[in-house]
């Protein structure tokens, strides 16, 4: 996307950005860890300016490989050694019902079956909260989801609480999971999103959850959502330059907090649709946008993490299909750490969820991943010696390196369509993708489990803190300061 | 340059979106004597519905839109003075108070619709970002609005919109003012849920939604 003079000039704007217009912080405590760690910090307006070897201090401190644990080692991801993962849609609040093919909101129930088909895809590598339970109240919701994902996945966690206090009720649940001590030992089971407020903003809630998230020791990823046009520049090199600036600055306070900490250099930015004022989650800008992160994240030596896979249909259609497809073929051949939304499953830009959607995000994802693979070049698979023996005019199918490679090589569908015309005829209802997709997940919810199972007790103890969390009764402290 | 000329060079003005332009010819109407009022009806308005009409046809984008109400502003700006010297008003469809609930920051979408509302002719108080739910509460009791606009972008903070419902309703204050909702976290069900008066998806519709909520208001 982008030659690395223009990454450098996109850098300088960053920094000019940081230094002469700021960032504001809506958080007091915030404003003045930055002061501290030499930021300049305008008290009444709240903005935070920052100077450029505060700012390069802070990246040089931000550790390029680690390990983000699951509770099935497993499924433990390797972030900076050159694999890609993938999640889930995040948050939607209505879903298409499976059974009556309406949209309603989207309940509990809902996101416990979203959570166990995304343990048994094997190209979601850690689940997102796929949708949020409306029938929570908004208050427990934090604690609840964490609950649902806990219960339902052995992947790695993150973190989406919306307040400090909810990381530290998570990290109490997590405690229980891991054993307080081994969590202490390795936080990096779980890890914190956060998001700032384009453009160059920082809201009291976000501040606050990086400030516990980082006093943990958990890996943090801090996704800008830019919109080019409305909150951001209409230009891709601006967006791209004040997007940079977001990232530093959180990563700034992240570093400033706990040394060392990993922090993801991320970024969802897309474009705004201008006739609606609502935000592009389909445009091809997301995929441009998410490519050119991944190669400034990677001249700052940063690990990221990008969005891709989002669409705007209001129905799992050609247009959510190719929509998805576009942003995440282009994101993945950038080759980020993680790109997040990839597994698709939702629609309108996360609004709605649809399990079929999820299952042909899957089925999306696992071409482009074939794609994203290199072609294995050695002298077994030159194959001069088949070749040499089948001659002129024969085949290659009774070959055993045919046989031996084939399933390597060679991309296989699970629910896409290569049947002779006859065949397709005469299927009924399986001649429809979408029914096809919903077989997949049914069955999954009818045999999957997760593995291992988590201790009848330990749900039980999670269920009890739930509740002690609900009621009052029990408020998990918070992180020492300078613990890290 | 006769009065028709001058009414079409004003509408024109805005369609075209230039501020400047729709600034002196406020300044000319005064001078050839036109009544404030007649010059906003009979030029500037029609300017703007032309771009109202467009939009809605999805022929032009939201930053043509908004330098017509920019350019719309400027008008207003010279003539609003001259309609309150001569001791008249200009007729309004009523008074809205907007802001953006606490916790969120989230700027743009109450801006456009504060930003079409004043176009439209209401008057518009907007108390800006984060705005906690006793100002909005004092803020009704104070000026009396006819409508109360919340927005919303993050789920986290939508739940202060039934926060202020419920102070509202505990202040005594849902009787004469109509309370819409929008932004991404709220929706007509949760409008309902919370007994609020409306919900409108973009700024356009919302500005139909207060002139329906208030029109409703009036014929009862």
């Amino acid at each position: 996307m982008l030659t690395r003079d223009e990454i450098y000039r996109i850098h300088q704007t960053a920094l000019d950005v940081l230094e002469t217009v700021g960032v504001k912080f809506f958080h007091e405590e915030g404003l003045s860890i930055l002061k501290k760690g030499g930021v300049i910090v305008d008290p009444k307006s709240r903005v935070a300016k920052f100077p450029e070897y505060v700012v390069m201090d802070a990246v040089r401190k931000v550790p390029s490989r680690f390990t983000l644990l699951a509770r099935n080692a497993k499924k433990n991801l390797r972030i900076g050694v050159g694999n890609t993962y993938f999640t889930n849609s995040y948050g939607a609040t209505h879903i298409l019902d499976s059974v009556t093919g309406q949209r309603r909101a989207s309940v509990m129930d809902d996101l416990n079956k979203a959570t166990l088909i995304c343990d048994a895809l094997d190209n979601v590598s850690f689940p997102l909260i796929y949708c949020h339970p409306e029938d929570v109240e908004r208050s427990f919701i934090e604690c609840n989801e964490f609950l649902s994902i806990v219960t339902n996945t052995t992947k790695h966690f993150e973190l989406t609480a919306w307040t400090a206090e909810g990381v530290r009720q998570m990290v109490r649940m997590a405690e229980v999971i891991f054993g307080r001590e081994e969590l202490a030992t390795n936080p990096y089971y779980l890890n914190v999103g956060e998001t700032p407020v384009s453009p160059l903003a920082y809201m009291n809630d976000a501040v606050g959850k990086l400030i516990e998230g980082a006093r943990w020791g958990m890996p943090i990823d801090i996704v800008t959502i830019p919109m080019a046009g409305g909150t951001s520049p209409v230009t891709m090199a601006g967006t791209l330059a004040q997007q940079t600036a977001e990232d530093l600055a959180g990563i700034v306070l992240c570093e400033l907090v706990h040394p060392g900490l990993p922090v993801f250099y991320g970024s969802a930015a897309t474009s705004m649709d201008l006739k609606y004022g609502t935000i592009a989650n389909g445009a091809p800008e997301l995929g441009i946008l998410g490519a050119a992160s991944v190669e400034i994240g990677r001249f700052y030596g940063l690990p990221t993490f990008i969005s891709g896979g989002s669409n705007d249909s209001k129905v799992p259609d050609q247009q959510a299909a190719w929509e998805t497809m576009l942003s995440d073929t282009v994101g993945i051949l950038a080759h980020p750490d993680i790109i997040h939304n990839s597994v698709y499953g939702a629609l309108e830009g996360d609004l709605t969820a649809s399990f079929d959607e999820l299952i042909l995000a899957d089925e999306m994802i696992s071409q482009i991943i074939k794609v994203s693979h290199s072609i294995e070049v050695n002298e077994d698979t030159l194959a001069f010696d088949v070749i040499r023996k089948v001659g002129p005019g024969g085949n290659f199918l009774i070959e055993p390196h045919t046989r031996k490679y084939f399933s390597h090589e060679l991309w296989l569908p699970q629910i896409s369509d290569r049947r002779p015309r006859s065949k397709w005829e005469a299927a009924g209802e399986r001649k429809n993708i979408l029914f096809r997709a919903k077989e997949r997940w049914t069955e999954i919810l009818k045999t999957h489990q997760i593995d291992p199972p988590l201790d009848t007790e330990k749900v039980a103890e999670l269920k009890r803190l739930v509740k002690g969390f609900q009621s009052g009764q029990v408020v998990p402290p918070g992180r020492v300061e300078n613990d890290g | 340059m006769d009065e028709n000329e001058l009414f079409q060079r004003m509408a024109s003005s805005i369609v075209e979106g230039n501020e400047v332009e729709a600034g002196s010819l406020a300044i000319e109407s005064i001078k050839m004597g036109i009544e404030p009022a007649v010059a906003i009806r009979k030029g500037f308005a029609v300017g703007m519905k032309e771009v109202g009409d467009r939009y809605s046809r999805e022929e032009i984008f939201l930053p043509d839109l908004l330098v017509a109400a920019e350019a719309m502003k400027s008008g207003l700006k010279v003539l609003e003075p001259e309609i309150k010297k001569s001791g008249n008003a200009l007729a309004s469809p009523g008074r809205v108070v907007i802001g953006v609930v606490k916790g969120d920051i989230h700027d743009i979408g109450k801006s456009l619709v504060a930003t079409f509302m004043g176009v439209r002719g209401f008057e518009v108080i907007d108390l800006g970002i984060d705005v906690p739910a006793e100002r909005f509460v004092g803020k009704v009791e104070e000026l009396k609005p006819d409508i109360l606009a919340l927005s919303s972008l993050l789920s986290t903070s939508a739940v202060q919109m039934k926060v202020i419902m419920e102070e509202l309703q505990k202040a005594n204050l849902r009787g004469r003012t109509k309370v819409m909702i929008g932004g991404t976290a709220a929706s007509e069900e949760y409008a309902l849920q919370i007994g609020a008066d409306g919900y409108a998806e973009d700024a356009v519709t919302a500005v139909d939604k207060a002139v329906e909520l208030v029109s409703k208001d009036q014929e009862k």
